[in-house]
């Protein structure tokens, strides 16, 4: 089980967090889950996952500050990250991609989807 | 002076009564403060450990059906207790609604179809309570579908007095998959005076459906709307200005033919709407009217449409309208008109260098529109 690459979900919104959570550990990743940008800045650093999936909306740190400082670190400049972004925002994408973001998913979205998109983005 | 001391004895002994009673009064009040504060605090953490219980219960249950795994509906169903446990369940779903799309959507909605929610949210349409009725609307805006005795409940509401019901109502049936319902829906909102302008451009949203193309009837029943005189102009503009926001393309001839008949000509807000319509869907078939008709008009609100019209359609034939626009009396007509003749290219820049010599406003304000025109160019 520990071979399996390590996910740190940040998303503030509790059920969409239990959704994602319940699809990644059925297709067999470890998952960590915070629900906001401090504590999600703080995972990064101590568990160094393989792939970060991020909410750009949350109260406190944004997705892009906590994206934004995890560049700044050594340890964690390269961590993939992909983004959760809602339709309305998707001008925020350029933002995105400039931090280095591998993938990005909008709400609404099908959590199958960012299954598959997930898989890809480990791949690469 | 014996009688004197009495007297005055008597006073003190009164005003000492009077303030030790005052302060008991008081410190019953505090005390009455006080339980009830407790009271009011256990009952809220005993509901939010209630509602985080029953979530934990009941998660497993949707995530499941979610992935598209097979659950036990009537165990869950029976697992709700009592309305109690209805909230919670319902508040899961609505959150995770917006987020996803597609089929997991559709799971999402079934579980909304369970027997007693049903039950519950029905009894609750038929209250008289504003929380009932407020709650039983957001519960069918979710729904999407109903039954024919939920719909003509929540039509009901659709001709109340209080503008709160009919908004709760239109808000749960613009979800309709039935055009026609949708159609009432928009109809009672744009009947209404005082109905805010974002709460009719996002019905007009929630009427095109996105799920079923059914543009066609769609477009039939907004023809329907716009012809409707009875129903609030200023909403009606706006209904026509998000008909072109949407992209329903095929009313331009449609609209044009309303501008044409003059039915709404005593509407600033509906002629204003009809002439952007024109210019957004760039139907230069209606330039000659709209300048015949609209570029001298008395209602500087229409005088800002044409120029704005005209902008769009960007042709040279106009120049000579825009440069009278340009002129105009109203601020906002004439910097429409300088920023029409800007982007028409270099012959309307010849129109605009002899405005700059008419006045010093008009130089400063084309200085600044070239610049910001010829800077997005570059």
């Amino acid at each position: 089980m520990s071979d399996q690459p390590l996910i740190l979900l940040v998303e503030d919104n509790e059920s969409i967090a239990k959704l994602v959570e319940f699809k990644l550990k059925r297709d067999g990743y470890r998952l960590e889950v915070r629900t906001n940008g401090i504590d999600g800045l703080s995972a990064v650093k101590s568990l160094i996952p393989d792939l970060v999936v991020l909410d750009v909306m949350m109260p406190g740190i944004s997705g892009f500050e906590l994206l934004a400082e995890m560049r700044k670190n050594e340890a964690t400049k390269s961590t993939k990250v992909m983004m959760l972004t809602s339709k309305s925002r998707e001008e925020d994408l350029q933002r995105g991609f400039e931090l280095g973001v591998v993938e990005y998913m909008s709400k609404p979205f099908k959590v199958g989807e960012l299954s598959m998109r997930i898989k890809k983005a480990l791949e690469n | 002076m014996t009688i004197m001391l009495l007297l005055q004895y008597e006073a003190d002994t009164f005003t000492l009564q009077f303030m030790l009673s005052a302060a008991f009064l008081l410190f019953l009040i505090t005390m009455y403060l006080f339980a009830a504060s407790i009271l009011i605090r256990n009952a809220k953490l005993r509901e939010e450990h209630h509602s985080k219980e029953c979530k934990d219960r009941f998660y497993p249950y949707i995530l499941t059906h979610m992935v598209g795994d097979e659950i036990d509906m009537n165990e869950l169903n029976s697992d709700l207790r009592n309305s109690d446990d209805f909230k919670p369940l319902v508040s899961i779903i609505y959150e995770m609604i917006e987020s996803v799309q597609g089929d997991e959507r559709t799971r999402l909605r079934e579980l909304l179809h369970l027997p007693k929610l049903q039950t519950y949210y029905f009894k609750l349409l038929q209250s008289s309570r504003k929380n009932d009725i407020t709650e039983a609307c957001l519960y069918y805006s979710h729904v999407s579908d109903f039954t024919e005795k939920e719909y003509q409940l929540l039509s009901k509401l659709l001709d109340d007095e209080n503008l709160l019901y009919v908004h709760i109502a239109a808000t749960a049936i613009i979800r309709s998959p039935l055009a026609e319902q949708r159609y009432e829906a928009l109809r009672a909102m744009c009947s209404r005076e005082r109905v805010s302008k974002l709460a009719i451009i996002d019905q007009l949203y929630m009427f095109r459906n996105l799920v079923d193309d059914q543009m066609d009837r769609e477009v039939s029943l907004l023809n329907q709307l716009v012809r409707d005189t009875s129903l609030n102009d200023r909403n009606l503009g706006m209904v026509i200005k998000g008909i072109c926001d949407i992209g329903y393309v095929s009313m331009a001839l449609d609209l044009y033919e309303l501008l044409e008949e003059q039915l709404w000509a005593h509407s600033e807000y509906v002629t204003e709407a009809l002439i952007y319509s024109m210019g957004r869907f760039e139907f230069s078939m209606a330039a000659d009217f709209i300048v015949d008709n609209f570029a001298k008009d008395s209602r500087p609100r229409v005088r800002r449409a044409c120029a704005s019209a005209l902008e769009l359609f960007a042709d040279d034939a106009y120049n000579e309208v825009l440069f009278d626009l340009a002129q105009d009396e109203e601020f906002s007509v004439r910097l429409k008109a300088i920023y029409a003749l800007a982007g028409i290219g270099d012959t309307g820049k010849k129109y605009l260098l002899e405005l700059s010599a008419k006045t010093l406003e008009l130089r400063n304000l084309i200085r600044g529109v070239l610049a910001e025109v010829e800077g997005q160019v570059a």
